[in-house]
């Protein structure tokens, strides 16, 4: 009799153990519990993101959340490095995920996503191509941005344009249309800012507009070898030089804050502005009375196919090595990155792109006609992020230093600064790599 | 018994030697919280990063060793040091001796015996003050080239204004205006300086026919050229360093984060070299490298200038 009684008593525990451990393995007994999640957001940002933690208390009520915000990924790495690191994060910055992913800083998240069967197609390519590196999940994307062209539709009517650009050729008569200068030459409104280091105006939209590749297949920098840079460089400094550069400069350096009411774009200093999907809450916020219009930014004259994508940036979440509660942990980042009313709370609050298919199709989500482009520029096969490399986004500063220099004309052989240019970023890979075995 | 019997003379040493380690023991314990310290937080860091200097070390793996590797991508492959460097010599060859004339000029006015003496003191004083990151906002809207007060003046007078802190021709000396704009801290030292330069030398003087210029020359001067020495140390200890304005200056009128010394690389100071390679791409053995390349650099100015201090540096008592 007793052996029988045994038998069945060993087997009930295992069945729960397994059972427990497939469905609910934390906290299985339930017992309350509070989790820290780091991220870069800030002020009211902060707060409309950590809105979130109540749907996720609601959901699993013995899992509290304690936020905090403006934490940028350095302070994440010395948190790793001092064993303080918060149960979950969120980082801005995806450049720097093939570090994390490969140094085992922040969690490999395969085997979770293996067990649980989490179905990461539900997620854009290029959302994947940034939270993972060479294989190894160890984020997920949490809502994503997108970049387009700003249009005032006042001006552009009154300059006689009613459809957005499509090529650079129209933007650039489009933009010398809807310049006005004062009587002593210097600019008083500007059709569209080409500076480079201007708010969002950096390399990426139109690298983006040419198709440009920044490496081959071997992971070499193609800038000097593939003509498509130079013609991109060449195109903006043509439009620099019609505005004159000094001047340009000054109407520039008059510019207010970009994320204040002030912007550029919304108190009509320029007629178009290249920029991220999120200004469309900033001009509801600041400026509801103006009158506009968003669109892909243009593709480079002979390169129609770009027409309709756009760089992407996005928001990662995940779960840093010496985190105290992963599994809790798990359920949060989870829930951020794939809960369809979550993800839809957060970009109707922040007015980011919702990172999931079935976020994007949800009725709930606001309806908008300005936001809707950058959900085609989300999803479209062609739009990017910058490729991942040991050396994070050092290969983007050093562009866009050398771009400065060139739109003020300190360039004078372009096919040689270029090749500088690629001989710089290989430096640079190669001293990342010293020392690695061959 | 015999063999354990201690002579006086051995007891007496005994007990020597016991008060002794006693008192050092005593000493050892109070100075205990400033050496667990020292080797703590200095000794330690600095070899830690003496040895990242030789490594590859991106703050997530453990660190690779690579020898002389990151010293020899600074000298050959890497223009954003040389231009750092640059920059840094700029203000230290330039702006650093202005900052100094400056501060003595000024701190020379203070000593003259007019009214409201006290006030003007304080005046010269009060920025010093001021935090060096609102110094740096205020100064980059005082300077901005359309909307800026001085340029505003400037126009008035018929004067088309620079672009400051927006042209890299301009930006180091919109920097050093700063700097000038901040000079209290070695004005108030010059100003002690110059009030304990003794009256009898330059009353002498006087007899002797100097005028005012020869005896501020030949008098004043070498009285206060130990402060002048030391002022010039300092500053060039920190000149060395400079990154919070420069930082934020290039940051603000930029308008992006963490720009590589905008406009066109004009402001990329050595130390803001070193801690975008720390901070921003986390290479930290590159960014030790640098740290110790500057740790030298500026250990060879200051020993120059003490070995030059043998010529100009008068103390009393030497010549």
């Amino acid at each position: 009799m007793r052996r029988p009684l045994l038998a069945a008593l060993a087997c009930a525990i295992t069945f729960s153990a397994l059972a427990t451990g497939a469905a609910t393995a934390p906290a299985a007994d339930h017992k309350p519990v509070t989790i820290t999640f780091w991220s870069a957001y800030t002020t009211r940002e902060l707060h409309d993101y950590q809105l979130a933690f109540v749907g996720f208390h609601k959901k699993y009520p013995w899992i509290t959340v304690k936020g905090t915000g403006n934490i940028q990924d350095d302070k994440i790495t010395a948190a790793i490095n001092g064993g303080n690191a918060p149960d979950a994060l969120l980082s801005f910055s995806p450049n720097n995920t093939g570090k994390f992913c490969s140094s085992g800083a922040w969690q490999n998240l395969n085997d979770r996503i293996a067990k649980e069967k989490f179905n990461l197609t539900q997620f854009p390519k290029v959302a994947l191509s940034y939270s993972g590196y060479k294989g190894v999940q160890c984020s997920l994307p949490a809502l994503a941005d997108a970049y387009g062209i700003y249009m005032n539709t006042a001006m552009l009517k009154a300059a006689g344009f009613t459809s957005p650009p499509k090529t650079l050729s129209e933007l650039t008569t489009m933009a010398k249309k809807l310049t006005v200068r004062n009587p002593d030459g210097s600019l008083k409104r500007v059709g569209l800012n080409p500076l480079f280091g201007h708010y969002e105006t950096i390399s990426d939209g139109l690298r983006q507009a040419y198709g440009a590749p920044w490496f081959d297949a071997k992971g070499q920098p193609v800038l000097s070898k593939d003509p498509r840079w130079a013609a991109m460089l060449k195109w903006q400094k043509a439009l620099v030089d019609w505005y004159g550069y000094d001047k340009l400069r000054k109407f520039t350096a008059a510019s207010a804050d970009e994320f204040g009411a002030s912007n550029d774009f919304e108190i009509g200093r320029v007629a178009m502005q290249y920029d991220g999907e999120w200004r469309t809450a900033f001009i509801k916020n600041e400026h509801p009375e103006l009158k506009y219009t968003t669109a892909p930014f243009p593709a480079a004259d002979g390169q129609a196919a770009q027409y309709g994508s756009g760089p992407i940036a996005g928001d990662i979440v995940a779960i840093p090595k010496g985190s105290k509660h992963p599994d809790e942990a798990w359920l949060l980042i989870k829930y951020l990155a794939s809960d369809t009313d979550a993800v839809v709370g957060l970009s109707n609050r922040l007015r980011n792109l919702p990172t999931t298919k079935a976020a994007n199709s949800s009725p709930k989500l606001d309806k908008d006609p300005n936001f809707a482009p950058f959900f085609k520029i989300f999803t479209n096969t062609k739009s990017e992020f910058n490729p991942l490399t040991p050396i994070g986004q050092q290969y983007g500063d050093t562009f866009q230093a050398f771009a400065t220099k060139w739109q003020a004309g300190k360039v004078s052989d372009l096919t040689k600064g270029l090749q500088g240019l690629d001989k710089q970023i290989s430096d640079e890979l190669k001293q990342a790599s010293a020392g690695n075995a061959p | 018994m015999a063999a354990t019997a201690i002579s006086p003379a051995a007891a007496r040493a005994r007990r020597r030697r016991r008060r002794r380690t006693r008192t050092y023991g005593l000493a050892f314990l109070f100075l205990s919280p400033w050496i667990v310290g020292f080797l703590l937080f200095l000794v330690y860091p600095m070899v830690a990063s003496l040895y990242f200097s030789f490594t590859h070390y991106d703050l997530l793996n453990s660190p690779r060793w690579i020898g002389l590797a990151n010293y020899k991508y600074m000298l050959e492959n890497d223009p954003f040091f040389w231009q750092a460097v640059r920059n840094t010599a700029w203000m230290i060859v330039i702006g650093l001796p202005l900052r100094l004339f400056w501060a003595l000029m000024t701190a020379t006015l203070l000593t003259m015996k007019v009214s409201g003496q006290r006030y003007y003191r304080t005046l010269y004083y009060l920025p010093t003050m001021v935090p060096p990151v609102a110094a740096a906002l205020a100064f980059t809207y005082l300077l901005n080239p359309d909307l800026g007060p001085v340029n505003g003046v400037l126009a008035h007078l018929g004067i088309p204004g620079p672009l400051w802190f927006f042209d890299p021709s301009w930006s180091k000396p919109a920097l050093v205006l700063l700097s000038l704009w901040g000079a209290g801290d070695a004005m108030i030292i010059y100003l002690a300086g110059l009030l304990d330069v003794p009256q009898t030398q330059i009353e002498a003087a006087k007899i002797d026919g100097a005028n005012a210029v020869r005896r501020y020359w030949h008098v004043t001067l070498p009285s206060i050229s130990p402060v002048i020495f030391f002022t010039l140390v300092t500053g060039l200890i920190w000149t060395f360093q400079t990154f919070t304005e420069a930082y934020v200056a290039g940051n603000t009128t930029s308008g992006q984060k963490d720009t590589l010394g905008e406009p066109q690389g004009s402001l990329l100071f050595y130390a803001i070299w070193l801690y975008q390679q720390g901070f921003r791409y986390f290479n930290m053995g590159y960014a030790s490298a640098l740290a110790w390349v500057l740790f030298g650099a500026t250990m060879l100015c200051t020993l120059v200038l003490i070995k030059s201090s043998e010529r100009w540096v008068h103390v009393e008592g030497n010549q």
